[in-house]
């Protein structure tokens, strides 16, 4: 369980307005996931939905916005197969949007870019660490594996909510808010994605 | 000599064994492997399968092109839709043909340090560059405003790349406008 210093404000309850009672979640909110199946640049196309998943909560507060195990949606933007003369494949996913605890989506952004490697990729190592470009996201641990640009289940990457989003505590059920926060120093850090 | 009896016992063990196969394979791991190999590669095959049928235009339609000498000016960037250069910057298949299709219609022709160039509807394309026989797929989502650069080479066979901006923008400065139309 995570909770961001950066992940939003309780508006004051003592106003009467309803959105006074509402919580942020704020942009740039990091969304720590993982894929739930290996993706392959010669065995998608762009437009193809890409399922990932939520590895830790995510708090406002005392409330869970965004749980565990939540679904986030990534779209194929760029795939290409391995081609001739060991050229390897490329593939390009843009990780879009996540389920919050009350049903709503939220906007991600994030574009990851996967080159696979030809004979020299290959020879480097089995595993390589890829950079993301074009995006203020982060880096991204996954396999570069032959010539296929591939990223192996249970690949984990960070994406960041795109914009504010505000929030009605009601509607996201009593368990939501039931669990505590972890103390600071407990909570695991949300810098394995460094932004660049 | 064996007895009928036998060669009936050994017959109706056969497909016995035939049968027990698959149990074996999903526990021994080796055998999972190979078949997970098998499953990616036909997955992959499927995959090159549809791409094709939504990329590429009919082989039945070819064309004649030449090389518009004089300089070009460059086409304004549309705000609401991509802007395509395809470019072909090598001397190598002076006199071969590269064609490009874009769900399913071709759009264009290259011949060495050539370049044509098109526009796009925002979301997903898929595009098919062949040369002779061989083709190179390539799927892409574009953005309206954008523009992009492909590369067609000529290798083994035909070969198609998404470049980045300033590799692409040194490449279209090598060449020079193609000018195609269909056979009749």
């Amino acid at each position: 369980m995570v909770e961001s210093p950066c992940a939003g404000s309780t508006v004051p309850a003592q106003s009467q307005d309803a959105s006074a009672s509402r919580v942020t979640l704020k942009a740039s909110t990091p969304v720590q996931l993982r894929f739930t199946r290996a993706i392959a640049s010669s065995q998608v196309i762009a437009g193809d939905k890409v399922d990932l998943e939520v590895t830790a909560d995510v708090r406002v507060g005392n409330l869970i916005v965004i749980p565990k195990y939540s679904l986030a949606q990534a779209i194929v933007t760029i795939a290409q197969a391995k081609r001739t003369m060991a050229r390897g494949g490329y593939m390009e996913l843009k990780i879009e949007t996540v389920r919050l605890g009350n049903g709503e989506t939220a906007p991600l952004r994030m574009t990851e870019d996967v080159k696979g490697g030809g004979h020299k990729g290959t020879m480097i190592a089995g595993m390589v660490v890829v950079g993301i470009v074009d995006s203020p996201a982060a880096q991204l641990f996954m396999y570069v594996q032959g010539k296929d640009a591939v990223i192996p289940r249970n690949a984990e990457v960070t994406a960041y909510v795109n914009g504010d989003d505000l929030l009605d505590p009601a509607k996201f059920g009593p368990g939501a808010a039931e669990s505590q926060p972890i103390p600071e120093a407990a909570a695991p850090t949300q810098d394995r994605s460094v932004p660049r | 000599m064996k007895s009928p009896r036998t060669i009936c016992a050994a017959l109706l063990l056969v497909p016995a064994m035939a049968l027990s196969a698959p149990q074996a394979s999903a526990t021994d791991p080796a055998i999972s492997k190979g078949s997970a190999d098998q499953q990616k590669s036909t997955g992959a095959k499927e995959t090159k399968r549809r791409l094709q049928d939504l990329a590429c235009g009919p082989s039945s339609i070819h064309h004649t092109v030449r090389t518009e000498e004089t300089p070009q000016s460059l086409p304004v960037q549309p705000a609401d839709k991509a802007l395509i250069f395809v470019i072909r910057p090598t001397h190598r298949g002076a006199l071969v043909q590269t064609k490009l299709a874009v769900d399913k219609k071709w759009v264009g022709v290259n011949r060495v340090n050539n370049y044509f160039y098109f526009t796009l509807e925002p979301g997903p394309h898929y595009f098919c560059s062949q040369e002779s026989d061989t083709q190179s797929l390539l799927s892409m989502v574009v953005e309206a405003g954008k523009t992009y650069y492909l590369q067609q080479k000529m290798a083994m066979s035909a070969d198609l790349q998404l470049l980045h901006e300033e590799e692409g923008r040194k490449g279209l400065a090598k060449c020079k406008l193609s000018v195609f139309e269909e056979k009749k």
